[in-house]
């Protein structure tokens, strides 16, 4: 045998560095520790949450960073902040509730009670009781918080960092992907519409590459092809801006020519055609933002935004440990939209979703991959569709650029 | 104006709280100097807490809780986590006997 | 509360032991004709229905929606083979107004896979409308809210 079993195996990457993936990437506990410390508490800027998820003083909405829980907060000077969930004293998440409004927050385990800000207001018998125990002296207050993050707002959508010393949001994301950001989250007023949440038994990068692979989009995800609704004359601009560290694909979307056929459709439609949807409307867009466009993108590490005809949603990625994630997709829309926009947006958001006509088969399809990488962590994965190094930005499907430049950008990152 | 009998003038001294209830209301007790003063003695932050348990320091006791401070004359509430102040009550010491009155406190 | 019909409870407690019976055995347009045809299906979960939010994980406005779905699941969506059992317990009449009936019960649902353990995927209650239509009930609305806080790796049939 002269290739590696798992107990032996040797965790390097192999020689042919940009078209080859190792397998024990997706289910190193080590490995997963370190991507935690360089990605999602390193310099870099995570999603919290939609200013409108915490609408009034009072309002707080308990969010994720990786593995560590963190509070949304706006205080009663209606200033929004993001806390650590952790009490200051003994560690304890202060907050047990998903959303809700109060006053103050209180650890329920010593009762220790947090302004909104942060800021301790109090805690029992930090004087002692007749005359016994209680703090010393020199116990201050001030000293101790529940820790507030770094935080960024724009066009209503919050993000914090772990680091203080990492480039500011704007810097971070870099041009491209402000530019599609700003599309819809414009400033507007947005509108909560509710959540999807679903938990993959999956190592989070695999979710990241399969946002970064068009070349499965076509063929996993029938249902488009299926129901004659797939072009694939129609360009798709993707890139992977800031050296790898993102993604972004935008396409157009014309519902006049949806139906029509062509030799690229028949061939991508195989023996599956002559299906028609019943009901058109939930691939029937309004084209709100005037462009025609559809868009998402990456912005690394931890949420995917995607505009899809009417739909807004925030794919917010929630690695649990080295073999499961939460996927908490936020969906939503602007605050004057009117009644026929509204069902709009609740119908198209059938496509995706945990039960989406088009997203469904992702869960479904990474959940048996986890469950071949963790047997074979020797196994040596191929990256050469499109070619053997990163040609970006790109204008079709059928190439897998995107991951060579995600892993060449991950490399680096960790040191591999 | 109706008077209650809540306690006996040599119970009540300079720095300290004297915790006394009349007709189910909690009331706490205060002497500074010539100044004899009764307040509600539940911090109205949370918990039924009695105020005069706390720390009297400055003309203020502080719940001993969350460290809510409450003005031991007026009943104002001087810095949080409450938001709200504790009743003053009308008192009044005759013969070694203090009285308080509930007039306006249902 | 008025006194529980118990013949009208009855009726409604076949009519969800039917509807269970045909998701069970795979029956999905046997399933879909039991929504009347301007039925709004959702499934959505309890952090939104109790907050009052719109988004449903499945929002299905009409029948010919419910079909798109079904006609999706047997043609178009690429899925492991599963079985799926509907534990349907609780059955309540709320209201009935002679033309519409409103009612609820609590439902299990168990899946079945290979390699895996059966696992209850989800856990909740209906929140229905049904009407009366000729001889048999429909489905003029049926909200499924489920209590978990996540939906497994895929939620493929319907609830």
């Amino acid at each position: 045998m002269a290739e590696d079993t798992q107990t032996t195996l040797k965790k390097v990457w192999p020689a042919e560095r940009m078209t080859r993936l190792p397998a024990w990437i997706y289910s190193d506990p080590e490995l997963f520790t370190r991507e935690m410390d360089t990605f999602f508490f390193g310099k870099t800027w995570n999603y919290i949450g939609l200013e409108c998820e915490v609408p009034t003083p009072g309002s707080f909405k308990r969010s994720w960073i990786g593995t560590k829980q963190v509070l949304l907060t706006r205080d009663k000077d209606g200033e929004i902040h993001v806390l650590e969930n952790r009490c200051a004293h003994r560690g304890t998440p202060v907050c047990w509730k998903q959303a809700g409004k109060a006053k103050s927050l209180m650890c329920p385990y010593h009762q220790w009670t947090y302004n909104l800000d942060g800021s301790l207001q109090g805690l029992p018998f930090m004087r002692g009781t007749m005359g016994k125990g209680g703090m010393p002296k020199d116990f201050d207050r001030k000293d101790h918080k529940m820790r507030k993050l770094r935080m960024a707002r724009r066009g209503g959508v919050v993000w914090a960092s772990f680091r203080d010393d990492g480039p500011d949001f704007e810097t971070y994301c870099g041009p491209d992907i402000l530019k599609l950001y700003d599309r819809h989250c414009n400033g507007k007023p947005l509108r909560l519409l509710g959540y999807s949440r679903q938990l993959l038994p999956i190592n989070w990068k695999v979710y990241i590459e399969n946002l970064r692979d068009p070349y499965h989009a076509t063929i996993l995800h029938a249902f488009f092809v299926t129901f004659g609704l797939f072009r694939a004359e129609v360009k798709l601009h993707t890139d992977s801006p800031e050296g790898g560290r993102h993604e972004l694909a935008s396409t157009q979307y014309s519902g006049d020519t949806a139906k029509q056929e062509n030799e690229s459709t028949k061939q991508m439609t195989n023996l599956k055609s002559g299906l028609e949807l019943e009901d058109m409307s939930i691939v029937k867009p309004i084209d709100e933002l005037k462009d025609g466009a559809l868009a998402n993108f990456n912005l690394f590490p931890s949420v995917h935004v995607q505009q899809h005809a009417n739909i807004f949603s925030m794919r917010h990625i929630i690695p649990k440990d080295v073999n499961s994630m939460e996927l908490a997709w936020t969906q939503f829309g602007y605050a004057d939209d009117d009644a026929t926009m509204q069902k709009a947006r609740l119908k198209q958001a059938n496509l995706i979703g945990p039960a989406g006509l088009v997203s469904i088969e992702d869960g479904e399809v990474l959940a048996v991959l986890q469950t071949g990488v963790n047997a074979y962590p020797e196994g040596i994965q191929v990256l050469e569709m499109g070619g053997k190094d990163v040609n970006l930005p790109s204008d079709h499907y059928i190439h897998e650029d995107l991951l060579r430049a995600f892993y060449q950008f991950y490399r680096r990152e960790m040191g591999l | 104006m109706r008077w209650i009998e809540i306690a006996k003038s040599q119970d009540v001294v300079d720095d300290d709280a004297v915790a006394r209830e009349a007709e189910g209301v909690c009331i706490a007790l205060y002497r500074q100097g010539s100044d004899l003063t009764a307040i509600g003695n539940i911090c109205p932050h949370m918990g039924n807490v009695f105020l005069s348990t706390g720390w009297l320091e400055d003309g203020a006791i502080e719940c001993p809780l969350h460290q809510a401070r409450f003005d031991i004359r007026t009943g104002k509430c001087l810095s949080g986590p409450a938001e709200e102040d504790v009743p003053v009550f009308p008192v009044k010491e005759e013969d070694g006997r203090i009285f308080v009155s509930l007039d306006g406190h249902g | 509360m008025p006194p529980t019909d118990n013949r009208l409870r009855a009726e409604i407690r076949d009519l969800n032991d039917d509807y269970a019976a045909r998701l069970d055995n795979f029956e999905l347009e046997a399933w879909a004709e039991m929504f009347t045809d301007d039925a709004l299906y959702v499934i959505t979960a309890r952090e939104n229905f109790d907050a009052g939010l719109t988004h449903g994980t499945v929002w299905c406005e009409g029948r010919a929606m419910i079909n798109d779905r079904v006609l999706a699941i047997r043609k178009a969506l690429v899925y492991e083979d599963r079985y799926l059992r509907h534990f349907v317990s609780g059955v309540r009449v709320n209201a009935d107004t002679g033309e519409l009936i409103e009612c609820q019960a609590n439902f299990m649902v168990v899946e079945s896979m290979i390699d895996a353990k059966p696992e209850i995927i989800l856990l909740g209650r209906y929140i229905d409308k049904v009407q009366r239509l000729g001889g048999s009930l429909r489905f003029r609305e049926r909200t499924c809210v489920f209590d978990n806080h996540w939906l497994p790796r895929a939620l493929i049939l319907p609830i």
